[in-house]
């Protein structure tokens, strides 16, 4: 069967290997370059299943997982359009205002937001329901005060999604509101966060007194976690929960092509067929995404699967590296996806959490 | 795992109503609704159908743990239609014997002249599931530039035949029949001189048996498939009536945790199906059936685990599909040997595009 989409493959490649990447594991989450990122803009790479009519270039989520797919594999910095191009520019599609859309999903398209993800609080982790940064009505809007955590690329935002409880509920998942707030706005202080290898993608952000206008609301008052965990899919669901080490893949790949071991080969061909299938997942995502669902467990078990995945490409690296006489850039690369993978099946729901949402769906009540 | 949504119902019927029908009835029903010659076209006798379509019948006899030759006897029809021989041979059950490169050689008898005599097949498939108990059995033998393919009569009893070189009569499983794990027959074909007349053999590409264990290949990960999703059924019914400590199995985090990591294993294995299935070929062929292999030693382990003691007596069920997944995960090469194979495929020009184009689908 051909590939339906052979043609944007290729445009994609040809990008990209004009580009001359030095390829990144993760380059999702630490390859921060927005010139590379506003050139994907110019390319219509960016937003490109959201309608036209909002600089977007209304095609399929498959079309979008293909150039994501071939990004990914080049290790290419992506990171600075990567949240608002996943979960969301989508979110204000789904639940912002026209205007929200009107203003906003263009200049996402052309690559001019950075938009730092406040979910995460010191006390709500994996418990995402338990924020305490709160938002209170003030004349004509809010204010937010807290404090969010692990904020990724928070120091180069435009602007930051914030999830605030505005309200008590019989449950604490009633009376939360999602905003996405303008990063320049008084109040807002960005502090680092570095990561085990004293890397700079991580941050705290402290919201005092923030005044945000009402039309900086993302959908309903109150209905925040619905809306935040039909995100989740979208945030769980993609090529960078299996494709965050595919460098340190490609790099054994050559490795052993030059000093063959048969437990190595064997070891390359477990990963292959492992990917083959965890890339079927992801496919199947993307089309159920293009249905108008949001395929909550099937994204759940995608990312468990998928970050196992990734730590057995680096595990396995350790090995081919050392009886097939790894070169130096496969070691610099094994490094890299070291530091990568213990983070990689925390974010973006623990795999403890993941366990718990497929269990609910397979046993229930 | 769902092939063809319009089979699936029926399978489910015909199989889970019969699964203590005596084999000939059952194999008689089968043959009635054309079930072992689907997916062989109509031209060539059988009864149509796409691979998925077979798929779903295998899956089928996974699930129900059916006790018969469908797969088998297929694949043979499958055989013979591939290299231009009658089917006909297969109507009473039939194996598959694979000969890789080297294992079996298979000549024309040199002393009839120009115009060729009989066939002589020598040496030996080690592994040969229902060889004992099957009226016939296809034997695709593998060479440099081309494909054998032959029609042996394969003696339903343990004894080898009165004369083992006579046109037609194959060497059956010598020294008695032995039962594998899962309860299925199996036996070594061995062939020391066996001569086959030349209507029952045929020349066919030598891409043919690449082909032929490709399919065996994908069907036996979809049997696999069948037997994982009975047992998670299982599974899952056992933990949440099962009551200790006052509560269902289910209630305990430990527990739920062991189901959710099968439902991820069922769903991969799912999800190379799909390729294997909608991309034929070599390499989505190893990739299932390595993955097959691996999930089905996962869910054989932790649906056990699950049930406690009663899952190891002969009186609950899940052993009818659990013996099978040992067992059936080791035929045509275990996991590794699988493995290598992909592994020799993806690391054939040093850069990743072998990998790459088997994932996806894409062209380099």
């Amino acid at each position: 069967m051909a590939d339906p989409h052979d043609k944007l493959r290729r445009e994609v490649r040809a990008f990209v290997a004009a580009a001359g990447i030095v390829p990144r594991n993760d380059s999702w989450l630490r390859g921060y370059d927005p010139d590379f990122t506003r050139e994907l803009g110019r390319h219509g790479w960016i937003g490109m299943t959201w309608p036209t009519e909002y600089g977007g270039g209304g095609r399929s989520n498959t079309e979008r997982f293909v150039v994501t797919e071939e990004l990914l594999r080049a290790g290419a910095p992506v990171t600075a359009h990567w949240t608002a191009d996943r979960q969301i520019g989508p979110t204000i599609l789904r639940v912002g205002t026209e205007g929200q859309r009107a203003e906003i999903l263009p200049k996402i398209c052309r690559g001019e937001v950075v938009v730092g993800l406040g979910l995460s609080e010191t006390e709500a982790g994996s418990d995402l329901a338990a924020v305490r940064t709160r938002a209170t009505p003030i004349d004509g809007g809010w204010s937010i005060t807290g404090a969010k955590v692990w904020t990724t690329s928070a120091h180069h935002a435009t602007h930051l999604y914030i999830l605030a409880r505005t309200g008590e509920g019989a449950s604490k998942h009633e009376g939360l509101t999602e905003f996405l707030v303008d990063a320049d706005t008084p109040g807002i202080t960005v502090r680092p966060i570095l990561d085990l290898v004293g890397e700079h993608h991580f941050n705290e952000v402290i919201l005092d007194d923030v005044h945000v206008p009402d039309d900086r609301v993302l959908g309903t008052v109150g209905a925040g976690w619905k809306q935040v965990t039909e995100q989740l899919a979208f945030e769980r669901g993609g090529v960078e929960r299996y494709l965050s080490t595919y460098p340190v893949l490609a790099a054994m790949i050559r490795t052993v092509q030059r000093h063959p071991d048969r437990a190595a080969t064997e070891r390359l061909g477990e990963l292959a067929a492992r990917l083959t299938a965890l890339r079927q997942l992801g496919l199947q995502l993307a089309g159920a995404i293009d249905k108008g669902e949001a395929p909550v467990r099937l994204a759940a078990g995608l990312k468990l699967a998928g970050t196992r995945f990734e730590k057995d490409v680096v595990e396995t690296a350790r090995y081919v590296f050392d009886v097939c006489e790894g070169d130096t850039e496969a070691h610099r690369l094994l490094v890299d996806g070291l530091a990568v993978v213990p983070g990689a099946s925390i974010r973006g729901g623990s795999s403890e959490v993941l366990y718990t949402v497929i269990s609910r769906a397979e046993l229930p009540k | 795992m769902i092939f063809d949504a319009d089979l699936r119902p029926v399978v489910d019927d015909v199989l889970g109503a019969n699964t203590d029908t005596a084999p000939g009835e059952l194999w008689a029903l089968l043959t009635e609704l054309g079930w072992p010659v689907v997916g062989v076209a109509e031209d060539d006798g059988g009864a149509g159908g796409d691979l998925a379509a077979v798929a779903e019948l295998a899956a089928g006899v996974g699930r129900h743990a059916a006790a018969v030759p469908l797969i088998e006897t297929g694949l043979a029809a499958w055989a013979l239609a591939g290299a231009g021989l009658p089917i006909a041979a297969t109507a009473e059950r039939a194996a598959l014997a694979l000969a890789p490169a080297g294992t079996v050689e298979a000549r024309r008898d040199g002393t009839a002249g120009a115009a060729g005599g009989d066939w002589v097949f020598d040496g030996t498939v080690p592994r040969v599931r229902w060889l004992p108990e099957v009226p016939t059995v296809v034997l695709v033998v593998e060479q440099a530039d081309a494909t054998v393919v032959a029609i042996l009569d394969a003696p339903p009893s343990a004894a080898p035949s009165a004369d083992p070189t006579a046109p037609g009569a194959a060497a059956g499983a010598a020294g008695g029949v032995e039962r594998d794990l899962a309860g299925e027959p199996s036996g070594p074909l061995r062939l020391d001189g066996l001569r086959l007349p030349a209507d029952r053999v045929a020349v066919a590409p030598a891409g043919l048996a690449g082909d032929v264990l490709d399919r065996t290949a994908v069907l036996r990960a979809a049997a696999i498939s069948g037997a994982v999703e009975r047992a998670c059924t299982l599974t899952k019914d056992h933990v949440t009536t099962r009551q200790q400590f006052g509560r269902p199995l289910s209630a305990l985090p430990a527990v739920r945790q062991l189901v959710a990591g099968l439902a991820v294993e069922r769903d991969l294995l799912d999800a190379a199906l799909t390729v294997a299935v909608t991309r034929p070929g070599s390499g989505t062929a190893a990739a299932v059936r390595a993955v097959a292999a691996r999930t089905a030693g996962t869910v054989a382990t932790d649906t056990h685990q699950l049930h406690g003691a009663i899952g190891i007596t002969q009186e609950y069920p899940l052993h009818l599909v659990t013996r099978r997944l040992w067992s059936w995960r080791d035929d045509e090469g275990t996991q590794r040997r699988w493995e290598r194979l992909l592994g020799d495929e993806v690391i054939r020009t040093g850069s990743d595009e072998p990998l790459w184009s088997l994932v996806t689908g894409a062209s380099a």
